[in-house]
């Protein structure tokens, strides 16, 4: 599946302010091809993550519009999109991401337990891919940082979504496990998916199939 | 967990004293609710029932039964005690101007049995000129009024047919009365002379001279129905100016003065329920707000995952649901105790009529009991959910970090 971006544009309007209102992400196009891994890299604050964010139908854009495979994501009613994101997209959210009540299988089953889906199998063998199948009953709360990271990842793959987004995946990764989240991501992306990082990390490079840099919300392309 | 009730539970259990918290506000809510609409149609039955059982238009009692209790309330609840007046009053009275029907009752003691959990009222009453305790009877042999026969308030725990003892003298149930919540249902009539064998057998010296008043006519109070087309008002007057050391009192204005008693304390039962429900969702409101925004990178995860603004309002609401409902349950539980232990309490401290409500309305306040809390707690999670179903998951995020 190939994600389209036509001359979309974020803005917003800062806090207490109806006045003051910034752009986060100025008009550009964009294209996320399948079988690629494609990364943008910025310092914080350039607008990575809302542009993300942009592109997982997850913020509706000021202006533009997004296609996977030709389909208008922000044409779709909020159940149509709620359920293509479920079916399609893979997203692995910045910081600690989990539901604190499930144990570690039931939070990388929830994709299919919110469709009232068994994930049961798909979780398991998730789990094992990335070394944390022996937590599967642990609370998240007794989780490492890096655990918690793996089990994100874990729970963002296991439909085997077609376009995947991951901002800053590996921030709390030592090396090893950089690695292997890194090799997951581009082994998707050999099968298929298209890759979207988001990292400011330039050991990650080295993984892309393309490179962009952002800039106080204006992209250009590097590699 | 394949379902996505099962996330509702975990969550649930996950935040015990938000959950316990609500559930508690939901009881409170519930067990008022119910306590207190029990209480207001309790008043209302009872008023009703006092209504009409008041069939005299004028009840005359001896001047020292005011002296030693309320005398409004020994009229509402229909005995005004062991007091006695001399018997030719009756005679007086009946001569007098506008006095239609007057019959006389005369109360021996007060006394505990093992038919009845407070003491019963022993008390003889003439089955010719009765014209308030016959037109109660809800079940009769036909023997009601005949000697050694019976009538029994409904409290008594007999049935028509059995015998009780009293004081050692064995008596029928003829008749059994209507309930009526007053001092009737506690009170046995029957007619002068079995009401002299049993204080005769009784060995009492106190009864004994008690009986032997009666013998000489006296009574502990004397009804009386008023002619059509005279004033109740003026016979009333009539009585109080020419009898000496006694006083009547007119029905309708003790149902006034009860009537008043009665509003304001269904006033403030409804103002107390008003302000409980008022709070509990202001409250409810309130948490549920700040606990969602507590939330808001859980539910912007679920969103991420394709959860829709509609299955996050479904998780929200079925978790308050959950816990309301449990509070509501409990609650309702916790009211019917309170009811049932309280209903006695409430007769002594309101010295006001209190006829429990019947089967069909129960079933209607448990039934609204059940669900006002429920449905508060869902519009109250409606609008906490209402306030995060409807952002995107990036503004969600956004927010969080």
């Amino acid at each position: 599946m190939e994600v389209i971006a036509q001359q979309i544009r974020k803005e917003f309007i800062r806090a207490g302010s109806q006045t003051n209102i910034f752009t986060a992400v100025a008009p550009c196009d964009f294209l996320i091809p399948a079988g690629q891994v494609t990364m943008i890299h910025g310092r914080s604050g350039s607008g990575k993550s809302t542009m993300l964010n942009l592109l997982a139908g997850i913020l509706h854009p000021t202006e533009g519009k997004v296609f996977y495979d030709g389909a208008d994501l922000y044409a779709m009613k909020d159940e149509e999109l709620s359920g293509f994101r479920n079916r399609h997209i893979g997203y692995v959210p910045q910081g600690r991401s989990a539901v604190f009540s499930l144990n570690v299988l039931e939070n990388v089953m929830l994709p299919y337990t919110l469709y009232e889906e068994d994930g049961r199998n798909a979780a398991r063998r998730m789990l094992e891919r990335f070394g944390i199948a022996d937590l599967s009953e642990v609370m998240p709360d007794r989780l490492s940082g890096g655990e918690l990271r793996r089990m994100a990842i874990a729970r963002a793959l296991v439909r085997k979504p077609e376009v995947i987004f991951a901002d800053e995946p590996t921030g709390d990764l030592d090396d090893e496990n950089t690695e292997a989240v890194l090799d997951s991501l581009c082994q998707l992306a050999r099968e298929g998916a298209a890759v979207l990082i988001v990292t400011h990390e330039e050991d990650a490079f080295a993984y892309a199939d393309r490179i962009f840099a952002m800039n106080a919300g204006t992209l250009s392309q590097e590699r | 967990m394949t379902h996505l009730r099962q996330l509702i539970f975990r969550n649930l259990v996950k935040r015990p004293v938000r959950s316990i918290a609500l559930c508690l506000l939901a009881a409170v809510l519930s067990a008022v609710l119910f306590a207190g609409t029990c209480t207001v149609q309790s008043l209302e039955n009872g008023f009703r029932a006092m209504e009409m059982r008041l069939g005299a238009d004028i009840m005359v009692v001896p001047y020292a039964a005011i002296s030693k209790k309320n005398f409004d309330n020994a009229v509402l609840l229909g005995n005004a005690g062991a007091f006695y007046m001399p018997g030719e009053y009756m005679d007086k009275i009946a001569r007098m101007e506008g006095v239609g029907k007057i019959s006389s009752q005369f109360c021996l003691t007060l006394t505990e049995t093992e038919y009845c959990d407070v003491p019963v009222c022993l008390m003889a009453y003439d089955p010719e000129t009765d014209f308030t305790v016959k037109p109660w009877i809800l079940e009769s042999d036909g023997e009601a009024g005949k000697s050694r026969g019976v009538v029994i308030g409904s409290r008594i725990d007999a049935k028509v047919g059995e015998t009780l003892s009293l004081f050692g003298t064995d008596v029928t149930v003829s008749a059994r009365l209507d309930q009526s919540d007053t001092d009737c249902d506690t009170t046995v009539y029957m007619d002068p002379e079995t009401l002299r064998s049993i204080a005769d057998a009784s060995g009492d010296e106190t009864l004994k001279e008690r009986i032997r008043g009666y013998d000489g006519n006296a009574a502990s109070s004397i009804l009386i129905d008023v002619k059509d087309g005279y004033d109740v008002e003026s016979v009333k007057n009539d009585i109080n100016i020419h009898i000496k050391k006694v006083r009547a009192v007119q029905s309708q204005h003790v149902l006034t003065h009860a009537a008043s008693g009665m509003g304001g304390v269904s006033r403030g039962v409804k103002l107390l329920m008003a302000a409980v429900w008022a709070v509990c969702v202001g409250v409810m409101a309130a948490v549920l707000v700040f606990e969602t925004r507590e939330r808001r990178r859980e539910f912007a995860l679920l969103r991420i995952m394709g959860a829709s603004g509609r299955k996050i309002s479904g998780i929200v609401r079925g978790e308050v649901l959950s816990v309301s409902g449990i509070g509501a349950l409990t609650g309702t539980l916790a009211g019917l105790i309170l009811v049932l232990a309280g209903n006695g309490w409430m007769v002594r401290w309101l010295s006001l009529p209190f006829l429990f409500p019947d089967a069909a309305q129960m079933a209607w306040n448990v039934l609204l009991s059940l669900l006002i809390p429920t449905v508060t707690g869902a519009a109250a999670a409606a609008f906490a959910a209402g306030r995060i179903s409807g952002k995107e998951p990036g503004t969600l995020l956004r927010e969080e970090t």
